[in-house]
């Protein structure tokens, strides 16, 4: 992976990440808004039950006390002191005093507790009422939520209780109640998006329209309700619709211990599910956007970063291609910048030393020469002194064989003087090597007459590519070329051994390799082999390699070395198939 | 001035009497108008049919057959025929004179006279004269002039009837309506004769009410035996209270004034007993009429006191309940083919022997649960007179206050 990327990738993820932080905080935040909204809204319609519960229990008991007060109760609390009071004639009082009044419910009872006249349960006469015996459902007390015996089942209602008594201090009770249903709970719900509910121990779910068709999404909250008798609370979704969201909060109604009902609050989250989903498409759109632009602002940073990194790095592989002319345009006075003039200043640096080295190494060549061609001369030269002295001799004692000493040291001196010729030719040659001219050469061919021509001398091993290597080259330099590596593997081998030479490809080049079986040479001997007039051998003007190198150098070729003292030697030369005339 | 007062004020004193007198006659004309709960109006409705259609015997206050339609009978043992000789000169609705074919009725003797008697009293055997459109002719005091099935029944004189000319002109008899709406009804003089509940017995002045023997048994009819059921009823507290004293509580179909032997079958309720007896019974339904208010009390009351001996009865619609809660007329006077007709009513049938073993029996298969004998109760306006509570209605007799005779 790229800088560039990795840079970009930081950015866009830098940037998703704030945008979702941003979402997520935001998000939390509406929620506990709402929530706390939802507290407030809940709040407010449990008070409303509650005023509401009173004001109404206020009207059950004025009823009641007004019912206890009626003549034909009054009648019955008279009755009710006989010796053998007969009530069965007021069977059906209490249903025309409950339509009068408008109560759901009313019980007119003996003291007892049994009933005389049921209105909402006329078989239930002389049955225990039943539904008002807990402690705060004394006589003439508040009202009290109660389940009232009905015919199908108990119904849950606010009932109060009163007593008319008449003459010797008994009479009867009235038991009056009106039920808790739809009306009850459409005076409870005034806030748009809060409903409430009741749940009935009977089993069904009213709302302020009726009984609720499918109330099965309630039902754990229900139950957590009943086993515990606390309140809680549950998002419940209606229809398995998450568009159909609401908190719902549960308070037990509860008298004496046992649950009666249960007051559901529920607060629709509609707006709350719309907010967070506007938010979080918000985010995504934003994220959006912002990993776009941060991968325009990471390209475009990157840009400015890895342009001039890139600068370096070109600067540097040129620099290592041998080109120490290579420089980094420094536009910045930044770090950046600082680092491409460092690079420059190092780059020329390396001239000045490559300069210098050079310079040393022709000092050095150049003090090799010296010695060298004073060594080289030095043998011929030694001859011709001692023959011209012998000469000059010869003529100053006038010797009788001054004739033949005259044409012994004529002999020697042009023995000696054509070696002078010949030695001073070899470093003529190497000092005027022509530039190459390139034609296309088919290598293969070109080394197969090679070989041949050393073939009287040395036994050459080829291993050649089976299809043509053309390349552009100076057929008479590679023919030098071969013939000096090919004198050299023979030179290396003084007792005979193996020599090969192959052919091939290699990335685009030619590759030819030289091998041997001889001496082989040591790390000092590699590094040093290709100085002009650097030799292993006891003779020979240590040109030959040079020459070499020379060819290979001329052709834009590379030349390296392999060997292993005692195992041999192979000489590899890389060559482009494409000339650089 | 006194010479001449004291003469007035007798000769006045003399026209009082004879203006009572002139109000007590009975008067010709007038329509009566009566109001019931029942649902159905049938052509064998047992209040009216029979002064519509009559038969050729008729049973008398004892339950004994008498002479109507025909006049008498006699056996014909060579043909092996009862032979019955009808009336003369009946008129039929449409003025013809009914005239047997052959002159006479004639019965196989293969069935004792007595039961033929009674049989020949039933309404089921009453002289009905098919026509091709409109209702059969008959021969009663009254014509059916209209029939609207489930609602009105309007009934007209029949002038030309063998026994006189009723005195009412026409008798509407308007069927379904609620004890309510006949109580606010009679107050703004829309009815002439309405039931009420036994609650408004004591409310209202005793001339204006009008309670006949107990003519109607209110029982539990069961699709298949219910133990323990009957022993588990507090019949008392329902005739006590619900019945506010009217009729009696029973444990027998037939009412005492009918078999004599009504004591013979206890209403003691016994829980011990009801519980053991019911012990595993799966929970009943009961199908009632839920919109007359004694009848749901009744049943409402039969099934608290079920539930106090382990026995579940739950109220249902529809006609597939376990036990239905059915009045149930006794419709004759003859305890046998009263026995009858109400083994037929609860789909039963009729056990041979006499009155006691019959009505044993029937009680034995634990399907029908006497409850009550109840009478009915009706309040009468003051202008009606020779109303009785009989059933059926002596509209023959009736005749109203003030009433003017159509042309």
């Amino acid at each position: 992976m790229t800088f560039r990327t990795k840079l970009i990738l930081v950015t866009s993820l830098t940037v998703t990440g704030a945008i979702a932080l941003v979402t997520g905080a935001v998000s939390a935040g509406i929620r506990r808004t709402f929530e706390s909204i939802d507290a407030s809204r809940r709040a407010a319609v449990l008070e409303r039950f509650r005023e509401e519960l009173a004001a109404q229990g206020e009207q059950v008991v004025r009823t009641a006390a007004r019912i206890a007060a009626a003549d034909a109760v009054q009648r019955l609390a008279v009755e009710s002191n006989r010796a053998e009071p007969d009530f069965a004639p007021y069977v059906s009082e209490a249903q025309a005093l409950a339509e009068a009044h408008g109560l759901d419910f009313l019980d007119l009872a003996r003291m007892d507790g049994r009933i005389i006249s049921s209105a909402h349960y006329m078989a239930r006469f002389g049955y225990p009422h039943g539904w008002a015996l807990g402690e705060g459902d004394a006589p003439g007390g508040g009202a009290f939520l109660t389940r009232i015996p009905a015919q199908i089942a108990p119904v849950l209602a606010l009932g109060a209780r009163h007593r008319a008594t008449a003459g010797g201090g008994k009479g009867v009770e009235v038991l009056g109640g009106r039920r808790l249903d739809v009306s009850f709970l459409k005076a409870l719900e005034s806030a748009p998006g809060v409903r409430v509910l009741l749940w009935r121990a009977e089993g069904d779910v009213l709302n302020a329209h009726g009984t609720l068709e499918n109330p099965t999404s309630l039902a754990p909250l229900i139950e957590d309700v009943r086993r515990t008798h606390k309140p809680g609370v549950r998002q419940v979704e209606w229809n398995g619709s998450a568009a159909k969201r609401e908190s719902v909060y549960a308070q037990p109604l509860e008298k004496d211990g046992a649950l009666l009902a249960v007051l559901l609050v529920a607060t629709s989250l509609d707006d709350q599910v719309r907010l967070e989903r506007s938010i979080l498409y918000t985010g995504l759109g934003v994220g959006a956007v912002g990993i776009l632009l941060g991968v325009l602002i990471g390209w475009w940073t990157t840009a400015r970063v890895t342009h001039p990194v890139a600068e370096l790095v070109r600067g540097a592989r040129a620099v290592a291609a041998g080109d120490y002319e290579a420089r980094v345009v420094a536009l910045s006075t930044d770090e950046l910048g600082e680092l491409a003039r460092a690079f420059n200043h190092m780059t020329a640096q390396l001239v000045a030393q490559r300069d210098r080295a050079v310079q040393a190494e022709r000092v050095a060549a150049w003090r090799e020469l010296a010695r060298r061609l004073a060594h080289e001369l030095k043998n011929p030269l030694f001859p011709l002194q001692i023959t011209v002295e012998n000469l000059r001799k010869a003529h100053q004692v006038r010797s009788a064989d001054f004739d033949e000493i005259l044409r012994e040291s004529t002999s020697t001196l042009l023995v000696e003087l054509a070696n002078l010729k010949s030695i001073t030719a070899r470093f003529s040659d190497f000092a005027k090597m022509p530039a190459p001219r390139f034609e296309s050469v088919e290598l293969n061919e070109l080394t197969r007459q090679t070989a041949r021509l050393h073939a009287p001398t040395v036994d050459i091993k080829l291993d050649l590519l089976p299809e043509a290597i053309r390349l552009d080259a100076d057929p008479e330099q590679l023919r030098r070329m071969l013939t000096n590596l090919i004198l050299n593997a023979r030179d290396a081998m003084p007792d005979g051994g193996e020599l090969s030479i192959a052919t091939g490809l290699n990335d685009g080049h030619a590759r030819i390799r030289v091998s041997d079986t001889g001496q082989g040479l040591s790390t000092e001997e590699c590094e040093r082999l290709f100085t002009p007039y650097y030799t292993t051998k006891q003779h020979g003007t240590g040109l030959g390699l040079a020459i070499v190198q020379s060819v290979v150098s001329d052709h834009r070729g590379r030349i390296s070395v392999a060997s292993e003292p005692g195992r041999g030697t192979t000489f590899i030369i890389d060559l482009p198939l494409k000339g650089t005339s | 001035m006194r010479r001449t007062t004291f003469p007035l004020l007798a000769a006045l004193s003399l026209l009082v009497p004879a203006f009572s007198l002139a109000q007590r006659r009975p008067v010709y004309g007038g329509t009566l108008r009566v109001e019931v709960r029942a649902r159905s109006a049938a052509e064998d409705s047992l209040e009216w049919s029979s002064r519509v259609y009559e038969t050729l015997v008729r049973l008398d206050d004892a339950g004994r057959p008498v002479p109507h339609l025909a006049v008498s009978w006699s056996h014909d043992e060579q043909r092996g025929l009862w032979v019955f000789q009808p009336r003369h000169g009946v008129q039929l609705h449409d003025g013809s004179i009914w005239t047997p074919i052959a002159g006479s009725l004639v019965f196989p003797d293969k069935q004792p006279l007595p039961g033929l008697l009674l049989e020949l009293a039933r309404q089921g055997n009453a002289i009905k004269v098919p026509q091709t459109e409109g209702p059969p002719l008959g021969t009663g005091p009254f014509r059916l002039e209209q029939l609207d099935p489930g609602r009105t029944v309007v009934l007209a004189a029949h002038d030309g009837y063998w026994n006189g000319r009723p005195f009412l002109d026409r008798v509407e008899i308007l069927y379904g309506r609620a004890l309510r709406d006949q109580a606010v009804d009679f107050e703004l003089d829309k009815a002439d004769v309405i039931e009420i509940a036994p609650a408004e017995v004591r409310r209202l002045r005793r001339s204006e009410v009008s309670i006949g023997r107990p003519s109607l048994l209110i029982a539990l009819a069961a699709s298949h035996p219910v133990r323990g059921l009957s022993a588990a009823i507090d019949r008392s507290s329902l005739h006590a209270v619900l019945l506010q004293r009217q009729g009696e509580p029973t444990g027998s179909l037939l009412p005492q004034w009918l078999s004599g032997i009504a004591f013979l079958f206890p209403v003691i309720r016994d829980m011990d007993a009801a519980r053991a007896a019911g012990a595993g019974a799966l929970p009943w339904t009961i199908q009632y009429d839920t919109h007359e208010p004694l009848l749901r009390a009744i049943a409402e009351r039969v099934i608290l006191n079920a539930s106090e001996a382990g026995l579940t009865l739950r109220p249902a619609a529809g006609n597939n309940a376990d036990l239905r809660l059915v009045v149930l007329p006794i419709s004759s006077s003859d305890p046998g083919a009263a026995l009858a007709d109400i083994a037929a009513a609860v789909n039963l049938p009729v056990p041979a022997g006499d009155t006691y073993s019959s009505e044993r029996a029937l009680l034995d298969t634990q399907r029908i649960v006497p409850l009550l004998h109840v009478p009915v109760l009706h309040r009468v306006n003051p202008r009606v007179h020779g109303w009785r509570p009989t059933s059926p209605w002596p509209l023959e007799e009736i005749w109203i206050d003030g009433a003017v005779t159509r042309p």
